[in-house]
């Protein structure tokens, strides 16, 4: 197997936020991307977060981002509209790929854990 | 349509870089008309906003420190390393100790990089703490301590004199005190002493002139202190005819008998008298001076003649009696004893003063003084280097406000000052003590003598003192770099280092600091200058005869020289 380059690889924020920008297509923006990471992942984060990895993608080249119309629903102020670029594409893929194989083989063990930690969590809910 | 709380937007005017600024703006707008459209409290809809707000100000803002310091150049990594270190070593969980010690680590080389500024620093700091170290060494052990006595607190000296005319001190006779002792209830015990010189004559050395003492029995005991080897001399032994004995002192003993206890039952002649060494007196027994030889007061000149005042007389307080009851009980004795024998004791009074306090006599004021004048040296020292420290801190400010923007948190700059100035406080106090011990012996040597002086020494409660004043400065000195730095906001530091505007204030202090160095340093001059001109007068009063060229000699005969049996 190749030895993939280090900036190839996302880190776990910024394979989140690919992934989101994936399923979204180039309509994600900071608040839609929120949303579906709190909805899908149950992952908190701040918009200064996503936008600070965002900028870190796009100086990487694996983003690109457009300025949308103004809508009076922000009080004028344009969106920021973002979505992966062919390289973002393929480190995307190259990551997703890496966390597969890590991880096959695992998945009768993984998949008990999770249970048994369903139960728990329902009970504190 | 509600706006945005006014703090949210003041956070991410600051936190967030101007390119997402508007990005943010709105989508935090958005939210905010998502809440109120499902809903939310108006109050509740604005505060969450707000959360959201701070938090992705603070989110941008470390995000954005750590990407720069990725990418940034050794040398600049290496100065911001500080911070960064200790936060990385903090965030993988390292204990407090590693992030000191890497503070520590810099500090010494940031102190390196500044050798003048360093060695001087140092070198004062060592000069101030030395002397204060040595003058409280000397203060602790004549002032402080208390006498190395069992129960020091009930020994009292006895002291003779006019009971027409009392404030002068006099001695006593050795027979006034027997009956003291038997016409009182009021002491445990009294004894008799007096030091002079006394020629000891050995088969195997060469004569020599040695400090002797005469003393009454139970002497030793009665200061509580257990005898090296032997016994103390007894009531026996200064009975007229009684065989005679001596003591000898512990340094004596390791001197010339090399601490060997078959010393006791030689003989040693003293003074022409062949004795027979009894015992070897206690180690801790400086008082009343440093004795090599002890022997019974029965052979001092005079000692049967009640009306020779020529022995000082010192008492142990009975259980459960205070001074006053025993004054009043001398008191009693005195007007016996001058009634019984008015020609050997023409107005005899007798006063009792605590023993510690008969030592002292006039030098605690002195003491005192020289002691708080080295205190104000140390002023004068920590006067100096606060304004070295001044200018070294003006002169690092744009280092420092480089290291604030690139990550150092107020914590972390406080913490490298802290290690800076604990380095420096720590060299000067390791220097202090190598002054404090040059200076002890300068003291000693040609200092006034003062009693119990040589009981001095730089043991661990004089360390103890040195490193408590060393502590004490080095937080001190730390606070002239945290507060310069804490006075203004660093950011603007890096622009006004440029044009010098801020030095107003940095220079006000300093004047103030010279000021003071300036009138300290003038009152110490001026002290020593009177000091020296007063010892000058002392020797130039005028003798009445021409003293130049003439000299004097001492010659000590003993006193059985004169006696029939003496061998001429």
């Amino acid at each position: 197997m190749a030895e993939l380059s280090k900036d190839l690889l996302l880190s776990d924020l910024e394979y989140a936020i690919s992934l989101v920008l994936l399923r979204q297509g180039d309509q994600a923006y900071g608040v839609s991307i929120r949303e579906d990471l709190a909805r899908r992942a149950g992952r908190r984060v701040s918009l200064g977060a996503i936008y600070t990895t965002l900028d870190r993608l796009d100086k990487k080249g694996l983003v690109v981002s457009r300025a949308g119309d103004p809508t009076p629903r922000r009080g004028g102020r344009r969106k920021r509209l973002c979505g992966l670029t062919p390289a973002g594409e393929r480190a995307l893929a190259a990551t997703w790929d890496a966390q597969q194989r890590l991880a096959r083989g695992l998945e009768p063990q993984l998949s008990r854990f999770h249970q048994q930690r369903l139960p728990r969590e329902a009970g504190d809910a | 349509m509600p706006e945005l709380p006014r703090l949210a937007r003041l956070a991410v005017g600051l936190g967030v870089p101007p390119a997402w600024r508007e990005a943010i703006l709105g989508d935090l707008e958005e939210m905010l008309e998502v809440e109120l459209a499902a809903g939310t409290p108006a109050r509740q809809a604005r505060r969450a906003v707000l959360r959201e707000a701070l938090a992705s100000a603070l989110d941008v803002e470390r995000r954005a420190k750590d990407a720069r310091l990725a990418h940034s150049d050794s040398r600049v990594a290496a100065a911001s390393a500080n911070a960064t270190g200790c936060r990385l070593a903090a965030d993988r969980g390292d204990p407090l100790l590693t992030a000191f010690l890497i503070d520590l680590r810099f500090a010494l080389h940031r102190l390196t990089r500044a050798p003048g500024f360093t060695a001087v620093a140092v070198l004062t700091l060592a000069l101030g703490i030395g002397c204060v170290t040595a003058f409280w060494s000397l203060f602790d052990a004549v002032l402080l301590r208390p006498l190395p006595f069992e129960e020091p607190e009930r020994l009292v000296q006895l002291w003779g004199e006019n009971v027409d005319s009392p404030g002068e001190r006099s001695n006593s006779s050795y027979l006034n005190m027997l009956d003291v002792r038997e016409g009182t209830t009021a002491f445990d015990d009294l004894a008799v002493f007096q030091t002079v010189f006394a020629n000891l004559v050995a088969a195997d050395t060469s004569p020599e002139r040695l400090p002797t003492t005469y003393i009454s029995d139970n002497f030793f005991d009665l200061l509580g202190l257990p005898m090296t080897h032997g016994r103390d001399l007894g009531p026996d032994d200064n009975r007229v005819g009684a065989p005679p004995v001596v003591v000898s002192g512990t340094a004596l003993w390791r001197q010339r008998y090399g601490g060997d206890p078959g010393v006791l039952g030689r003989a040693l002649r003293v003074d022409g008298v062949a004795r027979t060494v009894v015992g070897v007196a206690p180690e801790a027994s400086s008082f009343p001076a440093a004795t090599d030889l002890w022997l019974p007061v029965s052979s001092f000149t005079g000692a049967q003649n009640r009306g020779i005042h020529n022995l000082r007389v010192i008492g142990r307080l009975a259980s459960g009696v205070d001074l006053e009851r025993a004054r009043e009980e001398t008191a009693a004795a005195a007007s016996r004893l001058r009634e019984a024998f008015p020609r050997e004791n023409p107005q005899l009074g007798m006063r009792l003063e605590p023993l510690h306090e008969s030592m002292l006599g006039s030098t605690r004021p002195r003491l005192w003084l020289v002691t708080g004048a080295s205190f104000l040296l140390l002023l004068v020292v920590c006067a100096n280097i606060s304004s070295l420290l001044l200018e070294r801190a003006d002169r690092r400010r744009r280092e420092i406000a480089t290291r604030a923007a690139l990550g150092a948190g107020r914590a972390q700059l406080i913490r490298g000052f802290l290690a800076e100035s604990a380095v420096l406080a720590a060299l000067g106090g390791l220097g202090g003590l190598g002054v404090a011990f040059w200076a002890r012996g300068l003291l000693l040597e040609f200092g006034p003598a003062l009693p119990r002086a040589v009981d001095s020494r730089l043991d661990l409660r004089t360390l103890g003192f040195a490193a408590a004043t060393t502590a004490a400065l080095g937080l001190l000195f730390a606070l002239i770099p945290i507060l310069h730095a804490g006075s203004r906001d660093l950011f603007q530091g890096l622009r006004a280092a440029s044009t010098g505007a801020s030095g107003r204030r940095e220079a006000r202090w300093r004047s103030v600091m010279v000021a003071a160095q300036v009138a300290l340093a003038t009152m110490l001059t001026l002290g020593a200058a009177l000091l020296v001109e007063s010892l000058r007068h002392l020797h130039s009063v005028d003798l009445g005869f021409e003293a130049e060229g003439v000299l004097t000699a001492e010659l000590e005969i003993p006193v059985p020289w004169f006696s029939e049996e003496w061998p001429k």
